[in-house]
This record gives structure tokens, sequence and C-alpha cells, in this order.
């Protein structure tokens, strides 16, 4: 039976121990994590383009007869300006982080950072 | 040692049902809240899988790994956790399948319990690649293999004590 050949340890064991840890440790020192946002995705009245937030940069987004004042500074993104009467996307202040945004309903636009290769979340499980 | 067919099934049964209860027992112990990573731990489940394997033969564990994963599906689990499982626990078996033919000789309990965890843990983490995509799963791998090394070690030292608990009653369990 092959439970006669059981022993609590052997001596390869610690091979086993040394093997996976070695793997572990490869694998953590190949794999560079990158979580910087990368680009800015606009999305104004249905027309979506992306820009690179690496450069600071301004511009204004009209649409529905409302003007916004976007500013890109140090990898962050804010509304500077608007005449829009809500001020919503001005008062939801800098974004920073892939996954935030800024959204105005009434110009029907939004401002969302996307990640180049990750996110800060990959997946939900339970 | 020679068992009849109806004790075979009637032992795997046995194995099954201490499998599922492991896992349950399992999920109460919150050893996610100390080290917050998602799949992690102890493998008491697996360890009734292991057991029944020393005890009934390679291919009565096989039908008690997959009974055992397909009831915690129906019973509590989701839609990915199946596949989390079912490679993890096929891998791991390969394992145990490949320590009879090969390794037995240089490899003891605790070795052949720590290479079990650490193979669970690559098919958990091939499984989420599989359905999720995205390279930072491959973060997820580093930090579960450490993790194996220790809950493999003290399932190994289970292991051990009860194959040989098992092994002096000759009707099993």
């Amino acid at each position: 039976m092959a439970r006669n050949d059981l022993r609590l340890f052997r001596k390869a064991d610690i091979l086993v121990y040394i093997f996976i840890a070695v793997i572990a440790v490869g694998i953590f020192l190949t794999s560079n994590q990158k979580n910087e946002a990368a680009c800015l995705l606009i999305n104004c009245g249905g027309s979506e383009k992306t820009l690179d937030i690496t450069r600071d940069t301004s511009f204004e987004l009209e649409n529905n007869g409302y003007t916004l004042t976007v500013i890109i500074e140090n990898g962050e993104v804010f509304v500077s300006e608007t005449d829009c009467p809500d001020r919503i996307c001005r008062i939801t202040g800098r974004i920073t982080r892939p996954g935030q945004s800024i959204i105005c309903v009434p110009a029907e636009i939004s401002l969302t950072l996307i990640a180049d290769g990750e996110g800060d979340y990959d997946a939900f499980t339970h | 040692m020679t068992r009849s067919r109806t004790e075979t099934v009637c032992t795997a049964a046995i194995f099954v049902v201490l499998a599922l209860i492991l896992s349950y027992v399992e999920a109460m112990i919150p050893l996610e809240l100390v080290i917050p990573i998602p799949g992690l731990k102890f493998g008491l489940a697996n360890l009734a899988v292991a057991a029944a394997f020393f005890n009934l033969g390679t291919f009565p564990a096989l039908c008690v790994s997959l009974s055992r994963i397909l009831l915690n599906f129906l019973l509590f689990g989701t839609v990915t956790s199946l596949w989390f499982s079912l490679s993890g626990g096929l891998l791991s078996f390969s394992v145990l399948v490949l320590w009879k033919f090969i390794l037995k000789r240089y490899l003891g309990a605790v070795g052949l319990s720590v290479l079990c965890a650490a193979m669970h843990n690559l098919g958990q983490c091939a499984a989420a690649f599989v359905i999720f995509g995205g390279a930072a799963i491959r973060l997820w791998l580093p930090v579960l293999l450490v993790m194996a090394m220790f809950t493999g070690t003290a399932t190994g030292v289970l292991l051990y004590f009860i194959t040989e608990r098992l092994q002096k009653n000759t009707r099993g369990i």
C-alpha cells in the first residue's frame, strides 16, 4: 500500500521549499507593477477619444451649449471652469487614479482615467 | 487489507462528507482578515482527499476530489469558484499521482503536501488568468506560493498522522 512509503519528512522536501521560494521570488521580481494612470478617456456627447496625461495641458470641451475647461497637471485631471449651473464636474476636483471619473450630465461629457495595463482592481470575486 | 466494493464506496462517501465539512470549517476561519489575499485557505478539505488517496487508492480519491468540488460548488460556490477549485484540485491531485509513481522515494508527507498546495495555487491562478485575464494575476501567485509553504507544512504533518491512524484500523474509518 502506498501509505507504507510515506515518511513524515525526507531530505528532498527541503528542495521543494527552495524550489517554490525561488519561483515565488522569480515571479515577483520579473513583474514590474504598473498602476499609474496612463490616459484619459474623453466622452464628449457620445464621441470618444483618449488623451495622454503625461504631458501638462489644458483644453476646452464644448457640448450641449456648455463649455468645460479641463486642465491636466502632473498626471492629475480636473475641470477648472464651467458655465454649467450644476458645477458638479468642478466640485469633483482632481482625479488621479485609474477608474476615477469626472462627469457632467448637462453637457454629456465624461472624463475617465484608464490604466495602460492594469487598474487598481482587476476582478471581483467572493 | 482488502475491501469490498461497497465498503470502498461507503468509505469514499465518508471522505467526501469530511472534505465538505472541512471546507465549511475552513470558510469560518477568517484567515483573509489576517492576510487579505483572496483564495487563501489552509487546504483542510484537500487533506481529506489526500487521506482518501492513501486509504482507498487513486481512483476512489479522484472521485472524492471531484465530488467534493462539485458539491462544494452547489452548496456554497459561485460560477467562478468552480473553475478555481476544479483546476486547483486536479492539478494538486496530479501531484499525488506523480508521487505514487515517481516521487515517493524522495518526498515525505511535508514535501508532498507543500508541493500539492503550491500546485493547487498555481491551478487557481491559471484559472483566474483565463477567466479574468490581466497580467496582475501573476502578482497574486508569489504571495500564494509563499503561503502554500506554511499551510502545506501544517497539512503535511496532519496528513502523516492521519494516515498513520487510518492504517492501524484495517477498516479505515
